[in-house]
């Protein structure tokens, strides 16, 4: 009898409690709004003396992060990477979308590798195979004509007064200086001529335009200067030759043999003889002095 | 924050605080300077108050004020004094039952430990669930059901000596009320 009891007065002491404090009312002294009016005057007299220190600070804040920003965008714009090869070198150059450029020797490239996402565009002069991935537009922009393309391959050759390009695969859009606009498909080779103009050759064999990047180099009725211009750069020695330009040459070397051995068999050819004058200079002259 | 907003933030929660300061002090004039205080500073620092979080923040910075104001010389605990129950329309006989049952709750609080009390009259006067107590006193629902439980035991060793009788009548007379 007594443990029911208790036990009806433990489970009652939750219910019974909740029954007695509900619905209750509180009597302050001072009423929330007695104790608002105190604040109300304190609220003014004291301004917001923090919150205008922070917006101070923001405002810093703010104006430094967009001189920062201002910083990077223009290093990332105007950040360049320059990369030449020397006489007789050649070099596989990666861009930043895995694009790549083989150089010939004696050539040069320059892009913004933290632009290139924006902007995919390089300068360039002298030989290079350019495999471009796909992607927005790629521009090759050289002395004597711009090359535009979405993502092909294809061949330059810009130096001195020459510019040549050859498309292996893909569409390739060539201007020149004075405007002049061709389209190349494969197997289609332009040219730049003095006054601006292009020339198109199609269905030509591009093997020759690109067998340089295997060592190989293949020459077809070429003015014989050229192609001791050719030797120069890849041997990187000087040839001094009094040859009149319209001398023309077919064959071909490869980078493996020596350079002695490359002029032993073009100048005979020719009718000339070559002399080693100085390490690295030669002379060529004509076989009957 | 403009003061408009800051008088919508007051009116909301100004009352929540002090009494959480009085049921830890049973003082009165503690818990309004201090309810005081904590708006004062959230206005001071502008604090860009997140709606889920303000009563806990506001609990917690009344928390630190009560904790570094603590006053030596305990008062003592008259909840009556400033807490009303509501009416029931009582016979005289019940009348007197009544007055006894609210000594005795009177006495219970003065001795209940100040944890247990808070937790308690949170959940009986402003009728909180323990999810809600547990969230603005930053504590666990457990931590909350075993402050509940103890305060509830507490309750029941000192209500039942004087008004075990007591209160079985006023809870069936309650019961009828309802």
């Amino acid at each position: 009898m007594k443990q029911d009891k208790k036990h009806t007065i433990i489970s009652s002491a939750n219910e019974q409690s909740k029954k007695f404090f509900s619905g209750g009312t509180f009597v302050w002294s001072k009423s929330q709004d007695d104790v608002w009016a105190e604040m109300e005057s304190a609220l003014a007299a004291k301004p917001v003396r923090k919150s205008t220190v922070n917006l101070d600070f923001a405002k810093w804040l703010v104006a430094a992060s967009i001189v920062l920003l201002i910083g990077l965008v223009s290093f990332m714009r105007f950040y360049t990477k320059d990369i030449q090869t020397e006489a007789g070198a050649h070099l596989l150059v990666q861009l930043p979308d895995k694009s790549t450029i083989n150089l010939n020797a004696q050539s040069s490239v320059e892009f913004h590798p933290y632009w290139w996402r924006f902007n995919r565009e390089v300068k360039f002069e002298g030989e290079g195979y350019f495999e471009v991935e796909k992607g927005k537009k790629f521009t090759v922009v050289s002395k004597l004509g711009t090359t535009k393309v979405l993502g092909t391959s294809f061949n330059i050759f810009s130096r001195e007064e020459v510019y040549r390009v050859i498309c292996l695969t893909g569409k390739v859009k060539v201007t020149s200086k004075s405007k002049h606009e061709v389209v190349l498909l494969p197997n289609n080779k332009a040219s730049i001529q003095k006054n601006g103009t292009i020339d198109v050759f199609e269905d030509i064999d591009a093997l020759p335009e690109i067998s340089w990047r295997n060592n190989l180099f293949m020459f077809t009725a070429t003015p014989i200067r050229n192609v001791f211009k050719e030797i120069e750069r890849q041997y990187g020695v000087t040839i001094l030759a009094d040859i009149d330009s319209y001398v023309l040459y077919t064959g071909n070397f490869t980078k493996d043999q020596n350079v002695e051995d490359i002029l032993g068999y073009i100048c005979p050819a020719l009718g000339y003889k070559f002399v080693n004058k100085s390490t690295n200079v030669y002379y060529i002259i004509p076989t009957n002095e | 924050m403009t003061q408009k907003e800051f008088k919508t933030l007051f009116d909301t929660y100004f009352n929540d605080v002090r009494k959480y300061i009085f049921y830890r002090s049973g003082d009165e004039e503690l818990a309004t300077d201090i309810a005081q205080e904590t708006f004062m500073r959230v206005w001071e620092k502008q604090f860009i108050i997140d709606p889920k979080t303000t009563k806990g923040l506001l609990f917690k910075i009344a928390n630190d004020f009560f904790v570094s104001s603590y006053r030596k010389e305990k008062v003592a605990f008259n909840f009556f004094k400033n807490f009303q129950p509501a009416e029931h329309d009582l016979s005289p006989e019940d009348e007197v039952n009544y007055k006894e049952l609210k000594n005795a709750y009177d006495k219970s609080l003065k001795t209940m430990p100040e944890k247990q009390r808070t937790v308690f009259l949170m959940s009986r006067v402003d009728e909180l669930k323990y999810k809600e107590i547990a969230d603005q006193l930053g504590l666990s629902v457990k931590a909350i059901e075993k402050r509940m439980n103890l305060a509830l035991e507490h309750l029941r060793t000192n209500l039942k000596d004087q008004v075990n009788m007591v209160l079985l009548i006023v809870t069936s007379k309650l019961k009828l009320f309802r």
